[in-house]
C-alpha cells in the first residue's frame, strides 16, 4: 500500500487543488451553459456538507462517519480533478475501516483545511463574470 | 417507442448531475433516484433496461439492493459504481451478478462504454432469461459426477450471462479451455465468436499485433490490415490462456482495452470501440506471478473477478472411471473396434494413478489402448509404458528413516529441505498414504505434494 501524503500540494491554490482545471471545465461544459452554474453551485453544496459531517465526525472518532464522508470527498473531489484531494481522502477512508487512529491524526488536518480551500475555489468560480 | 430510460441511483446531488448531463448528451434516456428506496421503487415502475447503481448508500446496502432488483427482474443489466478503496465489494458485486463494475472518480469514456455495452447485451439476455438453461456441456473433461465438478456446472451457469471476467485457473490438461467454451456457450453472445488466443505460444513480439491487430506497413511485414484478436471477438469472448506469460508492456495495454472497451491496432490513429468479454486462464498461480511482480496487481484484480479452478483429475474422484469409460465408447466407434469397459485391475488402477497430465493425459491412454488392441475388456497389459513403472508403485517416496516421534530438537541444525520431507512424510504416513488428506492437512495442493515426492524418487 502507498503511504498517505505527507502534505498536500503546496503553491498556487488553484493548481494544487485543481490541476490545470480542465476537469472542471470539461464537465461544466458537458453540463451545458445552463445546467453548468447549477452544477457549480450543487459541488459547492456537496463539498460543504461533506465538511460539515466530516469535521465532528473526524472529532468523535466517529468511524461510519468518517468513513461515508470520506467516500464522498473521494467521489467529488476526483470527478472535479482535484486529485491532490482526492488521494488524501482515500487514505482517510482506508484509515478508517483500520480505525487507524495515527494516520487519522495525520490526515485529517491536511484535508479538512484544502477542502475548505477547495470550497473557496470552486465557489469563486461560480461567482466569476 | 421510446426506450426504456436508464435508471441511475446516486445520492450526491453534484454527482446525479454529472451522470445525467453525460448520459443525456450521449442521446441516453435517464431517471435519477438519490435513495434505494426511490430506486427500488422506479425499477419496478419504469423497468429501466439498465441501472447503474451506486454501491454507498444512504439507506441501503447498495450490494442487498442489487440482489433483490436481480431477483425481481434477473435480465435486467446492473453496472455498479463504487469509489477507489471499496474494489472488494465491485468484486463481491460482480460475483453477485452485476454486469459490469466503475470505479470513481468519473471516467467519461469508460462511463459510456459500460452504458452501451449493457444496453446492447440487452435483448439477447431477456431471450436467455425466457429459455430455459442449456445443458451443463458434455465434453471429455466435463463429464463426471463429482461434487467438485457439480460446482463447476453451477458457477458456469451463474456467470455465463453476466459480463464478468472469469479467470480460470488449473493444471494443465484440466480443460481450461473446454470451461471457458463452456461460459461462452452458455452466455448471451453464444451468437458471436469464441476467439482463443495462447499468449505463452505467440513470441512476445507479435502478441500485441495479435491481440489488438495492425495496419498495413505499420512494421516490417505488415504487409496488409489485421483486425487483431480483440476485434475479431466483438460481441463475442477472447479467450486469453497463459495470461501470466504476457510481457508487461502488453499488460499494461490489455488494462487500458479493459478500463476503456476500446482497441487501437499497431500504426493505427484512432482506437476503435468493441464489445468483448475476456475470459482467461493460466495453470499458475496468478497472485504468485504478482507476487513475483512478473503480473501487473491492477491487472490482477480488473481479471480476477469470478474465479474457477479447474481441479486436477485426482481429486475427482470416480470420474476418471467415467471419463475413461466415456472416451473408451468413443474411441472404439471411431477406431473401429469392440471394446467392453475397464477390467477392475485397470480401474483400480486409474483410481490411485496421480495423474499428472490430468484429463488429456487420460484420453491419450485410452486412445493408445484402442489404436493398438482389438477389444473386449482393458486390461494392464494393454496400457502404455510410461504406465507400467506406477502400476506397483503407490504415489509416495520412499519413507526416510527416522521418522517416527521426531523431535524439534533432533531437526536443528538439519537442511530445510530434509525437514520438509519428514513432516510430509510423517502426515503421509498419519494418513495412510492418502495424497489428497496430507495435503489438506498440510494446505498445499496435491499437485505440489505430487511433484515433491516424484523429486525425491528422481536420482
Amino acid at each position: 500500500m502507498r503511504s498517505p501524503p505527507q502534505s498536500l500540494p503546496d503553491g498556487d491554490p488553484a493548481t494544487a487543488l485543481l490541476g490545470d482545471g480542465a476537469t472542471l471545465r470539461d464537465i461544466l461544459a458537458l453540463a451545458g451553459p445552463a445546467i453548468a452554474p447549477r452544477l457549480l453551485a450543487q459541488i459547492v453544496t456537496d463539498l460543504t456538507t461533506t465538511a460539515d459531517h466530516l469535521r465532528p465526525a473526524l472529532a468523535n472518532r466517529d468511524w461510519p462517519g468518517i468513513r461515508a464522508q470520506s467516500h464522498v470527498l473521494i467521489s467529488v473531489a476526483g470527478t472535479i480533478g482535484a486529485m491532490g484531494l482526492h488521494g488524501a481522502a482515500c487514505h482517510l477512508n482506508a484509515a478508517a475501516h483500520d480505525r487507524d487512529e495515527a494516520q487519522v491524526a495525520r490526515i485529517a488536518p491536511l484535508l479538512t483545511a484544502d477542502l475548505a480551500r477547495l470550497i473557496a475555489l470552486v465557489a469563486a468560480q461560480g461567482d466569476a463574470p | 417507442m421510446t426506450p426504456p430510460p436508464l435508471l441511475l441511483i446516486e445520492d450526491t446531488p453534484s454527482l446525479q448531475m454529472v451522470y445525467r448531463s453525460v448520459l443525456t448528451a450521449a442521446g441516453h434516456g435517464v431517471h435519477v433516484a438519490g435513495n434505494a428506496a426511490d430506486g427500488l421503487a422506479a425499477y419496478v415502475a419504469l423497468t429501466p433496461a439498465v441501472v447503474l447503481l451506486d454501491l454507498m448508500l444512504p439507506d441501503r446496502d447498495g450490494l442487498d439492493l442489487m440482489q433483490e432488483m436481480l431477483a425481481l427482474r434477473p435480465e435486467v443489466h446492473v453496472i455498479v459504481i463504487t469509489a477507489n478503496g471499496s474494489i472488494n465489494k465491485a468484486v463481491e458485486a460482480m460475483r453477485a451478478g452485476a454486469h459490469d463494475f466503475l470505479v470513481k472518480p468519473f471516467d467519461e469514456t469508460r462511463f459510456l462504454g459500460a452504458v452501451e455495452n449493457a444496453l446492447s447485451g440487452r435483448s439477447p439476455a431477456r431471450r436467455a432469461a425466457r429459455a430455459p438453461l442449456p445443458p451443463p456441456p458434455t465434453s471429455d473433461a466435463f463429464i463426471g459426477g463429482s461434487a467438485s465438478m457439480a460446482r463447476i456446472h453451477a458457477k458456469i451457469r451463474s456467470v455465463a450471462r453476466s459480463m464478468a471476467t472469469v479467470f480460470i485457473t488449473g493444471e494443465s490438461g484440466t480443460g481450461k479451455e473446454l470451461c471457458a467454451l463452456a461460459i461462452h456457450d452458455n452466455s448471451t453472445r453464444a451468437a458471436g465468436p469464441f476467439i482463443a488466443l495462447n499468449c505463452g505460444a505467440i513470441p512476445q513480439d507479435l502478441l500485441e499485433s495479435e491481440v489488438f491487430g495492425h495496419v498495413k506497413g505499420s512494421f516490417t511485414g505488415a504487409i496488409s490490415d489485421k483486425p487483431g484478436a480483440a476485434a475479431a471477438a466483438d460481441g463475442g469472448t477472447l479467450f486469453l490462456d497463459e495470461i501470466c506469460e504476457m510481457a508487461p508492456a502488453l499488460q499494461t495495454k490489455l488494462l487500458r482495452f479493459l478500463q476503456t472497451s476500446t482497441v487501437q491496432p499497431v500504426g493505427a490513429t484512432r482506437p476503435r470501440k468493441v464489445n468483448v468479454r475476456i475470459v482467461c486462464a493460466t495453470n499458475q498461480n496468478p497472485l504468485e506471478a504478482v507476487r513475483r511482480g512478473a503480473f501487473r496487481e491492477d491487472l490482477y484484480y480488473r481479471l480476477f473477478v469470478v474465479p474457477i479452478h479447474m481441479p486436477p483429475l485426482r481429486d475427482r474422484d470416480e470420474d476418471v472411471i467415467e471419463i475413461a469409460q466415456a472416451a473408451l465408447h468413443r474411441f472404439s466407434v471411431e477406431e473401429g473396434r469392440n471394446f467392453t469397459g475397464l477390467s477392475p485391475e485397470v480401474a483400480t488402477l486409474f483410481r490411485s494413478h496421480p495423474w499428472p497430465g490430468n484429463v488429456r493425459q487420460l484420453l491419450n491412454v485410452i486412445r493408445h489402448v484402442v489404436v493398438l488392441n482389438d477389444g473386449g475388456l482393458v486390461t494392464p497389459a494393454m496400457l502404455p509404458e510410461s504406465m507400467a513403472a506406477t502400476r506397483t508403485t503407490p504415489p509416495t517416496a520412499q519413507p526416510l528413516p527416522d521418522t517416527a516421534g521426531i523431535g524439534l530438537d533432533s531437526l536443528i541444525g538439519r537442511p530445510l529441505a530434509e525437514i520438509e520431507r519428514l513432516v510430509i512424510e510423517a502426515t503421509l504416513a498419519r494418513f495412510n498414504g492418502s495424497v489428497p488428506k496430507t495435503a489438506r492437512a498440510l494446505a498445499l495442493s496435491p499437485s505440489t505434494l505430487y511433484r515433491k515426492i516424484d523429486g525425491w524418487r528422481s536420482p
